[in-house]
């Protein structure tokens, strides 16, 4: 077994000692027991509290709480072709339709993509069951009390199993991660996200900020809609998001599949996505129709198209503050956070019972700052009966060009792999786990070790062969769909950017985060050749651009072609040494010979590009159809709230600029308005002149 | 903050009331902070938690030294970012720079308290040794080793970029760069106040988007 766990003795010292402190004692004062202390509590020199040393989550049984599902998002407005334009033009309200209207000067090509279905959705603070056991579940006058989270609410939702419209009674349905939108491609959409938090100081999960700003993941949507890291609205507020759902360019080879949202509020992402704000956003098409009997026949939604995310939380009890269990958040630690519980859909290692037929699992990583490698391993009556291959369509949200299998799939944060499972190999009941055997403890990066397969940390849930056998239409194409060309003929610049570590902060480029400071000016309708460096030997940065998929040019000085998928050698020896990244042409071999892959660890297309220790990587990029700002960060979210972030805005066509340079340069209106409002009445104008320096007056 | 600890520490006399003051609220991160004995740039001693922290203050905390002041100045911006404060600074708002550097005494920080036009909220922190790294090493902690950078003469940890922003009433906490726009500082500090409840309940209100003037 691999070291994940400190001394026993490490944690009591370190739970203890906070305790010791605020008690009067005469002994604290001593330079012994300080010097003691001090080995225990973060010295800042040596190495900061790691996940062993920390205190640990109540216990929790494995696999005793079932896996939730989210429900389906169901829209509260349909528009109708016909009277799409003169319910605006006219400025009539109709029963039923969005109050107020949404507003088309506020949105890029509105009427051009004018919404076809209005959803609305609230984030509230409310109770989410983690857990069966107490304490996260605990019975208090025969009602069950569980732990204190930021969910999502609809007022129309339908639930995954039944199909059937949900009773819109609050807090029920409420849930984290919230409603999985399916969305398909020609059908815009527009949804009102309310903001229905408790205002600031009066909500129940303190660490996070109650004013939010969410993001679609991979979404190809004009700024305004993108939930940008600094238009955010605060408790009481809603903001319209467009979602035009059109590939870029109107190219479908561009289209994306698995998207999710999230919250991005500047310096306060890692709180509030470790609070409970994620969810699903699927995007179906023609082909890929979400109905096994059409298009490419893969697994029905929502019957048998799974979505999963991970994250690991930590926990803490104190029976006299919360009578549950409730995620901790550890404020201070600029490298990344740990949690010591694997959830899945927000539930601890749950089970879930399948059929024996083909499944569509989505899985996604959702942070905050953990890596994983995921495995399965197939149990019949307590032995293992075989480890199986991932059968992966897609990568990052969008369909590789062929299938391909793999041993294992890295997923850095935020990324995600759409896998087929067949369960119709197995009998009734039999298990099959998955597990994630990448070792991390701590927020920088994966350590290199591995975890054995009985390691409990390894465990992250178990699908149970349990339901009757049902007929399987399902079918797994041996193509998919091509991927966008490289034209070089685009390219109108090329930018390098520099992932580093300078006075506390992460850098990009020896800069960090500044909402109006604008490094890159890139021409709307143009493609750009951008260089990922990281510039460490000790950390990894999962590196996300918004707006727009990119193709992977170059892994560290090899070149990537478009039958490449990046591996690492030997799988016996598995480090995460870059020198040992591999790029296995794994299309370019027909079907029949080709071996799977020790580990997939992305193809040419894709959003997050993993950044290991001493990585670079060359991308290929285009930017189409909107202008507006956007940003580019690590998605190791605490990273990201230390200001590892740019943004970068697109221009119209001849006005792009390297940068940096300040938005009142780019743009006329910058707003102004006041943090600290001054409530006495102006005071009248001054009749002498300022001093010429305000900060050198005497006295 | 017991009366036995108080004279533990030598501070029966603390603002020439604090025997008197009420029993404070002890926020979520009360036995996460050391609540060291601090002495400020006009001589007065404080407790961490209990007399900086604690009462609902809103808070600004980042390290300094006057010789890293020198080689990556920061100062200068957070006192660009005062006059966004108006009178809040001193009544709620404190910002807090904590001298790392030993060699940095009570009467250098004054000066330079006094170089940086530091208004009344502004407070200068020295202290024992280690106390101050004890409590640099719970505000900024990283896992090691990351170099000191090319900034770092002289200075061994390199937190000094990086200023944390709460209000520890309510165990709210965030970060941002202490060179960030002064504006934005002042902003982030606004963020973390907290507000009335009846905001919520209030009927929704459009929070966005806005017009865009993305075309010229």
């Amino acid at each position: 077994m691999a070291t994940t766990r400190r001394s026993f003795v490490k944690y009591g010292l370190a739970a203890g000692g906070s305790g010791l402190l605020a008690s009067p004692t005469s002994a604290m004062q001593s330079e012994a027991w300080r010097q003691q202390l001090a080995k225990f509590l973060c010295p800042p020199d040596d190495r900061a509290r790691e996940l062993g040393d920390q205190p640990q989550s109540p216990e929790a049984r494995p696999f005793v709480t079932p896996l939730f599902v989210p429900p389906i998002m169901e829209p509260t407005f349909v528009w109708s072709p016909r009277d799409q334009w003169r319910r605006w033009k006219d400025g009539k309200w109709t029963p039923g339709a969005p109050n107020p209207l949404p507003d088309p000067a506020a949105h890029q090509r509105y009427e051009e993509f004018h919404p076809r279905r209005f959803y609305e959705i609230h984030e509230v603070e409310t109770r989410w069951r983690y857990h069966v056991d107490p304490p996260y579940t605990v019975r208090r006058n025969g009602q069950e009390l569980h732990s204190w989270s930021w969910c999502w609410w609809s007022p129309r939702l339908r639930d995954p199993v039944t199909g059937e419209l949900l009773s819109s009674a609050f807090p029920y349905p409420a849930s984290t991660p919230g409603p999985t939108y399916a969305a398909r491609y020609g059908e815009p959409v527009l949804v009102r996200l309310y903001n229905s938090l408790p205002t600031v100081g009066h909500a129940k999960v303190f660490f996070a900020l109650p004013s939010t700003t969410t993001h679609l993941h991979n979404g190809h949507t004009a700024s305004e809609s993108d939930g940008n890291p600094q238009d955010w609205i605060d408790s009481g507020e809603f903001w319209d998001h467009h979602y035009a759902n059109f590939p870029l360019g109107f190219d479908p080879r561009e289209k994306l599949t698995t998207l999710w949202y999230h919250d991005h509020r500047l310096d306060f992402t890692a709180a509030n996505v470790y609070a409970g704000l994620a969810g699903f956003y699927f995007l179906f098409d023609d082909e890929d129709t979400g109905d096994e009997t059409t298009g490419w026949r893969l697994p029905s939604f929502p019957d048998y198209d799974v979505p999963l995310i991970l994250q690991d939380i930590r926990f803490g009890y104190d029976p006299d503050v919360d009578p549950a269990a409730v995620p901790v958040f550890d404020n201070w630690n600029t490298d990344g956070m740990l949690g010591d519980r694997m959830t899945v859909n927000r539930t601890i290692t749950p089970y879930y019972k399948v059929a024996p037929r083909k499944y569509r699992i989505r899985i996604l990583n959702g942070g905050p700052s953990r890596f994983y490698q995921i495995f399965l391993r197939a149990v019949r009556d307590g032995r293992d009966l075989e480890f199986p291959n991932f059968l992966l369509i897609t990568g990052d949200g969008n369909f590789q060009p062929e299938p391909v299998y793999a041993e294992s799939v890295l997923l850095s944060v935020a990324q995600r792999v759409d896998v087929i499972l067949d369960f119709s190999r197995y009998k009734q009941g039999d298990h099959v786990y998955l597990h994630n055997l990448l070792e991390q403890t701590n927020g920088a990066g994966p350590s290199g070790r591995y975890l054995d397969f009985g390691d409990p940390m390894s465990f992250l849930m178990r699908f149970e062969v349990d339901l009757p056998p049902v007929e399987d239409a399902s079918r797994v194409p041996g193509y998919f769909r091509p991927l966008p060309t490289i034209n070089m003929n685009e390219v109108k610049q090329k930018r390098i950017w520099n992932f580093d570590y300078d006075g506390g902060l992460w850098t990009i480029n020896s800069r960090v985060m500044d909402p109006n400071r604008i490094d890159a000016g890139i021409e709307e309708g143009s493609a750009e050749i951008w260089t990922f460096r990281n510039g460490g030997n000790d950390w990894s940065h999962p590196i996300h651009s918004h707006f727009s998929e990119f193709l992977v040019l170059e892994v560290n000085g090899k070149p990537f072609r478009r039958f490449h998928i990046q591996t690492v050698d030997e799988p016996g020896e598995k480090t995460m040494k870059p020198a040992e990244v591999e790029l296995e042409e794994y299309l370019g071999v027909p079907p029949e010979k080709r071996k799977p892959l020790a580990v997939f660890m992305g193809g040419p297309r894709r959003d997050v590009a993993t950044l290991l220790p001493g990585d670079e990587l060359k991308l290929f990029m285009r930017w189409k159809d909107f202008l507006g700002k956007h940003v580019m960060h690590c998605h190791n979210v605490v990273h990201e709230d230390h200001a590892m972030m740019i943004r970068w805005d697109i221009v119209e066509p001849g006005r792009g600029f390297v940068g940096p340079r300040d938005a009142s340069e780019v743009y006329d209106q910058q707003d102004f308005k006041p943090p600290f409002p001054d409530p006495r009445p102006p005071a009248p104008p001054h009749v002498e002149d300022h001093p010429s320096n305000p900060t050198i007056q005497e006295g | 903050m017991s009366e036995s600890r108080r004279k533990l520490l030598g501070l029966t006399r603390f603002d020439g009331e604090a025997c008197e003051r009420p029993a404070r609220v002890r926020g979520p991160n009360a036995d996460y902070f050391p609540n060291v004995a601090l002495t400020t740039h006009e001589r007065r001693q404080s407790l961490f938690y209990d007399d900086l922290l604690a009462g609902g203050r809103t808070v600004l905390i980042h390290c300094t030294s006057i010789a890293q002041e020198a080689v990556y100045p920061v100062l200068g911006n957070l006192a660009a970012a005062q006059p966004h404060l108006g009178a809040r600074l001193g009544r709620d708002v404190f910002f807090y720079s904590l001298a790392v550097d030993p060699a940095d005494t009570p009467e250098a920080l004054a000066d330079l308290a006094r170089r940086c036009g530091a208004g009344p909220g502004w407070l200068f922190l020295a202290g024992e040794a280690a106390d101050v790294e004890l409590l640099r090493g719970r505000l900024f902690a990283h896992n090691g080793p990351h170099p000191v950078g090319p900034h770092g003469h002289g200075v061994k940890d390199c937190s000094v970029g990086l200023a944390r922003y709460g209000n520890e009433s309510i165990g709210l906490w965030g970060a941002c760069p202490a060179r960030a726009n002064p504006l934005w500082i002042a902003r982030r500090l606004s963020w973390v106040v907290p507000r009335g409840a009846e905001d919520a309940a209030a009927a929704p209100r459009r929070g966005g988007p806005h017009p865009h003037t993305y075309r010229s």
